[in-house]
């Protein structure tokens, strides 16, 4: 695959990167920063890019690595996510065009309130379409793990957003 | 009748579609003869739902316009390459004080991490000091904020990470309507005499950094490599095509209307 090609994929692309951070990140500003350096990494790299095989895939790979990257890095120089340094630059933009799709906001807003390793599930699977599987091999971890993580995350989600969902039967177990 | 109740991840999956046949079956069989079962089905069922209707507007979103040039200016020459050149001359004198190299690991690296990207003129490249490096990064929120509300020629302190820089705008540009900002960075009292110089524009909404220029080490300088440092005032702007400052008058207008 060419070069121009490559960025002509990687550029269609983008809507589907920017979806996947925000549900992982839960922060538009963030969110777009990982995917632009997720991008940089992945021009870099992109001799090892098989072409025919999944780019969203490899590119949520890149993604997860770089974060994780990140936030080694903070916490390496002793600055914790949420500090300061990593305070991104609000996108005033980004907060009126979502005004626009309400639960999108409530959604995200209660996102941010899971670990981070719940909302890498649930932005991999029912949000991205990957399977437990192809999210068990982006994360790096057994099947078995994508699967119970995701599980609770939905059900802590779904009570969450409707915290009388045990009168509708939803919390029972 | 005394059949376990199938776990979570069984019946998230059977909710997915993700379970065999046989498998399929029994969580039937178990839903029909529980409706705690059946009910927890639907709340995954629902869960899978709301959050692919939930995030499926950002698909419709348009990407914001830095986002995209980042992407089509992968693999195009590093803007830092022109800019070694055009420092590079008998009409950039070497500055009389003290350059710190190690400023980069004060001020620069700060912003570059806190910005999320690299310092350094382009990929395997030694760093050569006095180097611009160009890039439609974010800047931290205190940065930007002392540059929204800041004149030319006033100084603010702002934190960024654990540093406290001195903010100090040089002057604002016309650029096709949109606006840039020289400014200098320096880094608080006790850090020695550390500065940087650099270029932010407008788009979308913010400040993005498209210039920073680290001053050469006096000793490059003094070894007449050519990399001599930016000094002066507005020397960097011009460097990027930016000819006419705005006058105070237009500044101000400029200012309170935002940056538009």
């Amino acid at each position: 695959m060419g070069s121009t090609d490559f960025k002509t994929e990687l550029t269609a692309l983008l809507p589907r990167l920017r979806r996947f951070a925000l549900a992982k990140v839960g922060d538009p500003a963030a969110a777009d920063d990982l995917v632009q350096a997720a991008c940089e990494r992945a021009w870099r790299a992109r001799d090892k890019w098989v072409p025919g095989t999944r780019m969203d895939s490899w590119m949520f790979t890149i993604m997860q690595n770089l974060h994780i990257d990140e936030i080694r890095a903070a916490s390496a120089r002793g600055i914790n996510e949420g500090s300061e340094a990593l305070e991104l630059v609000e996108d005033h933009q980004w907060s009126r065009r979502v005004e626009a799709g309400v639960a999108l906001d409530q959604v995200v807003r209660i996102m941010r309130q899971l670990p981070e390793s719940m909302r890498e599930v649930l932005a991999l699977v029912p949000i991205e379409g990957l399977s437990y599987q192809e999210a068990a091999a982006v994360l790096g971890v057994p099947v078995g793990t994508v699967m119970s993580r995701l599980a609770r995350a939905r059900a802590e989600l779904m009570r969450r957003l409707q915290p009388d969902a045990g009168a509708a039967g939803w919390a029972t177990t | 009748m005394n059949m376990q109740t199938p776990s979570d991840e069984i019946l998230m999956a059977y909710a997915d579609g993700a379970l065999s046949g046989a498998e399929a079956a029994e969580v039937r069989d178990a839903a029909a003869r529980d409706p705690a079962v059946a009910a927890r089905i639907e709340m995954f069922r629902a869960s899978g739902r709301l959050l692919r209707g939930a995030f499926e507007p950002v698909l419709h979103q348009p990407v914001p316009q830095n986002l995209q040039d980042a992407v089509a200016a992968l693999g195009a020459p590093v803007p830092g390459r022109q800019g070694r050149h055009l420092l590079a001359g008998p009409r950039h004198r070497p500055r009389s004080r003290m350059w710190a190299q190690a400023l980069a690991a004060s001020v620069a690296l700060v912003l570059a991490l806190a910005a999320g990207w690299r310092l350094g003129p382009g990929r395997g490249e030694p760093a050569v000091p006095g180097t611009l490096m160009a890039a439609a990064a974010a800047l931290p929120a205190p940065l930007t904020a002392a540059l929204d509300r800041l004149p030319s020629g006033e100084v603010a302190q702002v934190r960024v990470g654990l540093h406290t820089v001195g903010v100090l705008p040089l002057a604002s540009y016309d650029a096709h309507g949109s606006v840039c900002r020289e400014f200098e960075l320096t880094a608080a009292a006790g850090a020695g005499d550390r500065s940087l110089r650099g270029v932010v524009c407008r788009g979308g909404g913010r400040w993005l950094l498209r210039a920073l220029a680290e001053p050469a080490a006096p000793a490059a300088a003094e070894a007449g490599d050519g990399y001599l440092p930016a000094s002066g005032g507005g020397e960097l702007a011009p460097l990027l095509g930016l000819a006419q400052p705005l006058s105070p008058a237009e500044e101000r207008q400029r200012l309170a209307k935002g940056w538009r």
